[in-house]
């Protein structure tokens, strides 16, 4: 006979537990359709090389070939780390055979990668930069991996995936995992921003926040201000007045991922201008600004659009001379 | 969102958060453009 006692165990907490995020993706999208199954399945994907990642970050300093550098410098000019591309290669390893996606693209490869045609294709493109913050590896310190999704349009005959160069507002899903103290995974895919905490006893992804508004105002500003120099007068300016002001507080973890989720959670502001030697600043759009841009507009923040980022109004001749 | 990459691995500034904290960061921002238009017309002539 089952008990008619009050449970020891709230209910919403089942609940919680039982909300994965491959169920959390239909729900979501109120549909088992085709498409909503292709979605979810995607997700389930991502945090298969999410799970991946964080045990090989989990035990970078025990295992051989996880710190340090390859040698090679990728086509950003960056040296690449040996996470860079393990985790690379985990996300082309978990879709490979997967029949999601046609191509992936991330921030380490020159070209984006196609599914060979032994394997089974799908319709889908995935934009990812496997290990955000990778200088933070070695030091023990939380790094991130960020993902976007977006559909294949036309054939792309010449390989050049000339389609992936459209706006942000082509994203069907965008979101980061945050290995810290916790792996968290957070997620959109345009309707609300939705975070995931990895359960290790039982390996899943299990929903934490539901429908994360982002705070109107928040006390943190985070920038790399040993570019100080280097930005325009603008945004030098902004600076001084934070400095002046009482209630605001710099936070910089180098991890664009994690700086990006504190601002998330409590509020507060991210910069990164670009500067004198780089106007277009540091971040790639397809790999980190636009995804980022998806959850932010989701969450109800804001960003600074259109040409106001661009730079180009402010001529680098008018750029100050450091003292 | 509405930027267009010209090239896959295209960079581009970011600044992102807060409604109001992106304000105030805009502020700043077209007040150097209004003093920039001010001084483009001088400087012209």
């Amino acid at each position: 006979m089952v008990s008619q006692e009050p449970s020891i165990v709230p209910e919403h907490s089942l609940d919680r537990d039982c909300t994965t995020l491959s169920r959390h993706v239909l729900q979501q999208l109120q549909s088992f359709s085709p498409d909503a199954q292709d979605l979810s399945a995607i997700m389930n994907r991502i945090a298969l090389a999410a799970k991946l990642i964080a045990r090989r970050l989990s035990r970078a300093g025990l295992v051989a070939g996880a710190l340090g550098f390859t040698g090679e410098v990728n086509v950003q000019g960056e040296s690449v780390k040996k996470m860079d591309v393990y985790a690379n290669d985990v996300f082309i390893s978990v879709f490979k055979q997967s029949g999601l996606v046609c191509r992936l693209a991330s921030e380490e490869m020159d070209d984006p990668y196609y599914i060979p045609e032994n394997c089974p294709i799908g319709r889908y493109t995935l934009l990812y930069d496997p290990i955000d913050g990778s200088s933070n590896v070695d030091i023990n310190l939380n790094v991130g991996s960020i993902f976007s999704i977006r559909q294949q349009e036309g054939e792309d005959l010449d390989g050049k995936a000339q389609d992936l160069l459209q706006d942000g507002h082509k994203q069907i899903a965008a979101g980061y995992v945050l290995y810290g103290p916790a792996t968290v995974l957070v997620y959109s895919i345009g309707r609300g921003v939705h975070s995931f905490i990895l359960d290790p006893s039982l390996g899943e992804f299990i929903l934490s926040q539901e429908n994360i508004r982002i705070p109107e105002r928040g006390p943190v500003y985070s920038t790399n201000e040993g570019n100080f120099w280097q930005w325009d007068e603008a945004i030098r300016d902004y600076t001084r007045y934070v400095h002046r002001h009482e209630g605001y507080t710099a936070r910089y973890s180098g991890a664009l991922v994690g700086d990006f989720h504190r601002i998330l959670l409590q509020g507060g502001v991210f910069l990164y201008p670009g500067t004198m030697k780089k106007p277009e600043g540091k971040l790639r759009l397809l790999y980190e600004t636009a995804p980022l841009a998806f959850l932010m507009e989701q969450a109800g923040g804001g960003l600074v659009r259109g040409r106001k980022t661009s730079w180009t109004p402010f001529p680098i001749a008018s750029m100050p001379v450091p003292p | 969102m509405d930027a267009i990459p010209d090239r896959l691995h295209a960079r581009t500034p970011l600044i992102i958060g807060s409604r109001e904290e992106v304000k105030l960061v805009e502020s700043f921002i077209e007040d150097r453009l209004r003093r920039e238009e001010v001084v483009a017309p001088a400087t012209s002539n």
